[in-house]
Order: structure tokens, then sequence, then C-alpha cells
């Protein structure tokens, strides 16, 4: 069958069907094919529509295209669709994406043509190609290439305005930043920046040294364009403290003198807003020789501080003290000697008022204890140098002299002057507090006994041949086990092996001694005394120990005993080795008499409960006690008394009678009782006799 | 209590300055006339002044001027034009 040959109608037809369907390409060429032959105004418009409509479906392909090569980073194949995809589109943000890839584009583009003007050794293009590639946000810190290209090029100061913003870690980096910096004239901070880097190449070192120089140099010129003293400073201190300044000698020396100047104009002006906290930080650490003008800097520095902070307080007590003692300070303290010494006076009343304010705790406790120690010591200095004259320099306290390294000049001074001291005991003592172990003996007056034992054990040994620091030692020892006694510490014995020297040197000691363990009443301190007696008596017997020795025995004897811890016959064998030591001990000798007597007492009176008169008549004649043989008696008379008064027979009562006299006139016939006894049997005799 | 700092005169004054900044200080009505009094007292007397002086005075003088402020020679702050790049670093990279 012959195919029926479509007409216009059914081209029509079929275009409106496929323009229903919304397959607006076909429906286009249909209605294209019926407009050539119906010139239809209603078909234009369809066919109008129609391309529209295709149009904006190839722009939807296209836009995934593009997206699709977006993700790939095929940002020329992106941007071509978006751009054909505008044709057919008039949506704007298909604009904004094509401006956006186009910069894109030419950043990358930017990035490869920075590598390649850097290799080409063209820097500052390089540089600036970096800066646009890191705008674009491409990876890799493209700012650190791009100062470092700018570095190259030599155009410092935007090298450091773009490293100034970045963290620097590598070594390179730093280099690059310290150079632009130096070059840019800020020369201290480009030092801050190298000395962070851990190199050894010698380049490299000069390089520091030339920076270091520059910036003694750039100090001056600062200086003398009276620049700020407090940055002067702290830049030539830090300049001063580098490990090679690059300074030869006398640029040092003077470099010194201008940090010194610097520092005191920093006082200055820091002393009118009385920060002295940190003037003290400018002065420290404090030099060990001081010229008198600074030791009085510091001694009011100090004292301002240990206004407002107890903990000063023994920092400031030696500064004070040889201030005030120093004859060249004093000059300006009034013009004739009885001025001099009221100011001195009042000085120290000022201080010693400043720390009794502060008493109510450990600082101002210990303080006290300190400026006591100290005041008495540089007096006695001051009174000893006053003979040399061309020693007077030398007037300072113990601790003064400790961190100023006089302590050997002043403890030659004070071996020279030995007729001074009244005694051993003053020539010693001032000489140890001046010596190494000086500081313990002060220790030991606030009671600090084991840090004082601490730090003379770690004194090293070669320092310890000196007679005074052997004195300050055995006194250590010594102070430190009495206390061990009295706080009934077992192991004062492992301290006391020196003080039967300590002794020998200083017998006051002794005495000392002997008048604490005398006071002592409970048994247990008496105990560690009679140890440490013991000992002594050993090693260095003489009278007075014995006696206390003796004493202490007798008496902790005693204690025991009323404490009921002894028994009568061990307190006897106790008080008998007292007395065989010492034997005018009177104190033993009467407990020990008591004794005898309470003993024989005892005796006598088991034996008249046993009815052994004779052997109560033998203890009564044999003792050397009258108290026994008034005993006896008074045991007598009872019996005799109450013989009286029994119902016993007379024969049986004359038996006992004549029992009883037998024993007692063999003790005294002369006794009253022993005659009332006598006449009774008499009479009886009579009576008998009738 | 700084009687210099309440009188507002520096620790060179004259008897004469301590009394007319007294009187100046009582007209300023700054401080009470019992401190101003005990002020000018503290530094009327020779001993009590001495004590003041030394509890709060500074003068920087005496240590100034033991000092050398001689530019030393052979630094010159221009040495810094003689540095050149070194590349050692960049090796490291």
């Amino acid at each position: 069958m012959k195919k029926r040959k479509k007409t216009v109608e059914d081209v029509l037809a079929r275009a409106e069907k496929l323009f229903q369907r919304g397959t607006f390409p076909l429906a286009k060429k249909e209605f294209e094919k019926a407009q050539k032959k119906l010139k239809r105004e209603d078909i234009a418009d369809k066919i109008e529509i129609c391309r529209r409509e295709a149009g904006r479906l190839k722009a939807k392909e296209l836009i995934k295209q593009a997206r699709k090569a977006e993700k790939r980073s095929d940002l020329n194949k992106a941007l071509s669709c978006f751009e054909q995809a505008v044709l057919n589109s008039d949506e704007e943000w298909i604009i904004k994406k094509i401006g956006q890839l186009k910069v894109q584009l030419g950043n990358r583009n930017a990035l490869f043509a920075a590598r390649e003007a850097e290799a080409a050794a063209n820097y500052e293009k390089a540089a600036a190609l970096y800066a646009r590639a890191d705008q674009a946000g491409e990876t890799g810190n493209l700012l650190l290439k791009k100062a470092k290209c700018l570095v190259r090029a030599e155009k410092y100061t935007e090298a450091v305005t773009t490293y100034k913003v970045l963290s620097l870690a590598d070594s390179g980096d730093r280099y690059d930043y310290g150079l632009a910096l130096a070059k840019t004239g800020h020369i201290r901070a480009c030092l801050d920046v190298w000395d962070g880097i851990d190199t050894a190449d010698v380049m490299f070192a000069e390089q520091i040294r030339t920076v270091r120089r520059c910036l003694a140099a750039d100090l001056y010129d600062r200086f003398e364009k009276k620049g700020n003293p407090v940055v002067i400073y702290h830049d030539a201190h830090y300049l001063l403290n580098s490990a090679d300044p690059g300074l030869n000698e006398n640029q040092i020396r003077l470099l010194k003198d201008l940090l010194e100047y610097c520092k005191y104009e920093c006082i200055n002006e820091l002393w009118e807003t009385e920060s002295f906290d940190k003037i003290a930080d400018l002065l420290e650490p404090a030099p060990t020789n001081m010229m008198p003008h600074l030791l009085t800097l510091y001694a009011k520095i100090w004292f301002n501080l240990a206004t407002n902070d107890g903990k000063h307080l023994n920092t400031l007590i030696p500064f004070w003290l040889t201030a005030v003692y120093s004859r060249q300070i004093a000059t300006k303290f009034g013009i004739d000697t009885a001025t001099r010494e009221k100011v001195r006076e009042k000085l120290l009343e000022v201080l010693e008022n400043l720390i009794k304010k502060q008493s109510d705790n450990e600082n101002g406790q210990q303080a006290l204890i300190y400026l006591k120690i100290e005041n008495k010591l540089i007096r006695e200095l001051s009174h000893l140098a006053d003979e040399r004259k061309d020693r007077t320099h030398l007037v300072c306290t113990p601790l003064y002299a400790l961190r100023s390294g006089q302590s050997d000049d002043i403890i030659d001074l004070i071996r020279e002057k030995r007729a001074f001291f009244m005694d051993t005991r003053q020539y010693l003592e001032t000489g140890a507090y001046y010596s190494a172990a000086g500081p313990c003996l002060y220790l030991i007056k606030s009671h600090e006994y084991e840090k004082a034992i601490d730090i003379l054990e770690a004194l090293p040994p070669e320092i310890r041949s000196d007679e005074f620091f052997d004195y300050a030692a055995k006194l250590v020892y010594f102070e430190f086990s009495m206390d061990c006694i009295v706080n009934d510490e077992s192991r004062f014995m492992r301290y006391f092996k020196t003080v039967p020297a300590l002794f020998e040197m200083v017998p006051a000691y002794e005495e000392q001694f002997i008048a604490k363990a005398i006071a002592v009443e409970d048994w247990s301190t008496l105990k560690a005394y009679e140890e440490a007696l013991f000992y002594i008596h050993k090693h260095r017997p003489s009278k007075a120990i014995r006696k206390t020795l003796s004493l202490v025995m007798t008496q902790r004897a005693m204690a025991l005993y009323n404490e009921g811890q002894l028994g009568r016959k061990a307190m006897q064998a106790l008080t008998n080795k007292a007395l065989q030591l010492y034997p005018e001990n009177e104190m033993a000798r009467g407990a020990l008499k008591s004794t005898m007597i309470y003993l024989e007492t005892q005796e006598m009176d088991q034996a008249f409960r046993r009815h052994k008169l004779s052997k109560a008549g033998r203890i009564a004649r044999q003792t050397e006690f009258p108290e026994v043989q008034d005993q006896y008696f008074d045991y007598v008379e009872s019996i005799f008394e109450d013989l009286q008064k029994t119902d016993f027979s007379q024969d049986e009562k004359l038996l006992i009678l004549n029992e009883v006299y037998a024993s007692a006139k063999t003790v005294d016939w002369k006794h009253p009782v022993v005659g009332k006894m006598r006449m009774l049997l008499d009479l009886d005799s009579e009576r008998k006799y009738e | 209590m700084n009687p210099f700092k309440i009188l507002s005169i520096g620790f060179n004054a004259s008897k004469k300055e301590i009394i007319q900044a007294s009187a100046r200080a009582m007209r300023e009505k700054k401080y009470s006339g019992l401190k101003l009094a005990q002020a000018q007292k503290m530094l009327l007397d020779p001993v009590s002044r001495a004590v003041q002086e030394f509890l709060y005075c500074f003068d920087a003088a005496p240590f100034k001027n033991r000092l050398s402020l001689k530019r030393p020679g052979g630094l010159n702050r221009t040495d810094i034009a003689t540095l050149t790049r070194l590349t050692i670093f960049d090796e490291e990279i």
C-alpha cells in the first residue's frame, strides 16, 4: 500500500504533539516545515518558544558539563562550557561564575609564571606573581615565597611587611627576615630573629658580628639623639651579654659605661615614680665590690621594698648596716663626729622600727635576730678597724662580707687584732660569723638547726681548715645536739663527738651545758644529759663534769624512783655509782642515806614481826644512822607499853621483857626506855627476894 | 612619709626654700597642717634631715660622672650595607 503523503496539517499536528511533550528541538523543526507553507503568526511564535526552550536545555547540559570539569580542576573546559551556556541562558550567576573562573585561571597561571620568573632570577616579578597566586588561594605558603623573592630583589621594606605577619619556622626564612630587618634599620630586631638560628656557619657568624657592631653604633646614635634610655639600656645589656658581641676590649669597656649611664638614667626616672621593684631588677645582681654611693642606693631600695614586703628584710639588713657604719658614707651625715654618730643611731633605730613593725610574722622575727647579730658584729668590727684606718673599708656585716668577698680580709684583721677581744669566745665567735660557716650560725640563732647542719655539711672540705670555721662547726653541732636533747631525739650523740673539743676551746659552753643539765627535772631528758655527760666525762674529764654527771645520775635515779620505775636497791646502786664519781655529791649522799635508813628500818621491822629481837637489836646497834636507832627504840617502847596492857601472866610478861631488855641494852643501855625496863625488872627481883 | 615629696622640694633645698615650700604647701592644702609641720621639722633639724636624705634622696650624678660617654672608634652603622644575602640556608629548602 502506498504511503500517504503527509499534509501540512499532519506536520503541524505532529509539531503540536512534540511541543506539548516538551520536545522543543523536534517541535521547532516540524513547526518550521509547516510555516514554510502556512506563514502564520502563531506558528512563528511557537517556533520562537521552541528555539528559546531548546537553548535553555542546551545551557542546562553545558552547565552540567562545566561543573564536572571544574571538579576535575579542568578550569579551561569549565570556562568554555559556562561561556557556551551563557549564550542560551540569561542567568546572572553564570556570568559571575565565568568571571571567577577567569580569575582563577589567571592566578593559576600566575603561580606558574611566578615559578618561571623566580627561576629566571626575576625576583621582583616573581614576588608580585606569588602574591597574586596567594590571593587566589593556591596551596603552599606563597607569602613566604613572595617574601623571600622580595629579599632577593632587595625590596627589604616590603619583605619586612610580608614577613611580619608570618610564622617563621625555617632557618632560611628567619635569615632572610633578619637580613631585611637589618637592611631597613631594625638592627636589634634582626639580632633577635637571627639568635634563633642554629648554625655554625662561619659566614653567618661574621654577619652577626657585623650586625652587633652596627647595633653598638646605633646605640650611640640613639643616645646622642636623646633616645629612650630604657630601650638603649636593654639593647646595650643584650649586646654585652651576647656570647660574641663582635667588639674589641675598648669598645666593650666604653659600651659598658654607656650601659651604666643609661641604667642610672632609668633609675632616676623610676625613683621619681617610686618604682623600687623595677630599680631592684636593674640593680641585680649586686656587684661584689660596691662604691659607697652604690651601697647607699642598695640600702635605700631594699628599705623601701622591705617597707611593703617583709621578705626583703634579710637582704636589707647587711646593706643598711654596712652603709650606716661606713666612714665614707657617714661624711654626708654631718660635719662633726657627734652629729654623724647621732644620725647613725637614728638610722639604726629606723631599721629596727621597720623590722619590729613586722615582728608578727616569720620574716620580721628572723630579721630581728639577724639584726641583733649583724649589728653587734659590725659594731665590733668598726671598733677593731678604728685602730687601722687603712682598713675601714672592711667594716661590714658578715653577710655583706660573704657577698662582697671580703670575709678572708676581715678574718685576717680579726686574727691580727686578737688582743682586742675580751676573751677567746668573743674572738672565735666574731671570726666564726665571718667564716664560710657563718650563715649556719645565723640559722642556729633562729633555731633552724637542720638547715644549718645541711649547709655546713655541704661546704667543700678545703675551706674547713680555718680555726673560725672549726669553731663555728663545733658550735653548730653542739647547738644541734642540745636541741635534740631538749626534743628527746636520740640522734643527738651523732653530733656530740666534737663537743668536748668545743668545751676545751671555750669552757663557758661547758658551764652553760652544766647549768642546763642541772636544771632538768624529767627523767627522759636527764637520761640524755647523763649519756652526753658520760661521753664528755670519758673524753674530757673535769671535776665540774664529774660532779654534774654524778648529780644528774642521782637526780635521774630519784626521778625514776619517785615515778615508781626504780626499786630501792637499784636506786641505791645508782646513787652509790654517782657517789663513787663524786663523793662530795650531797644530794647523792642524802638520797643514799635515806635509802639506807629505809632499808634498815624495813629489815628491823621484819625482825620485830618475826620476834627476832636480837637481830633487830643488832641492826640498831650496827647502824650508822641515828634515825634507825630512834626507830628501834620507838618499836621497843611500843612493845614495852603494849606489854603492860596485855592480860599475859606476870611471868610471861617478865619473860618477854627480859628478852627485849637484853637486846635493847646492847644498843644503848642509857636509853630511857632501857632504864624503865631495867627498873621494872629490878622491882620484880626485889619482890621475889622479899 | 617623704618630707621632700610633701613639700615638693629637691634634696638640696636650703632652709629658706624649705620654709617657703611649707608656706606654699599650706596654701595648696594638699596635705594636712600637721603633716606639713612634721615635714618641715624633719628637714630643719640637721640630724633628722640627714636621715631623710639617706632614706629618700637619689642623686644619679655620682654614678654618671665616673662614666665615659666617648663613642668608641671602629663602629659604623652603615656597615649594614656590606651585608650580602647568604645562600647557605637556600640549600636546606
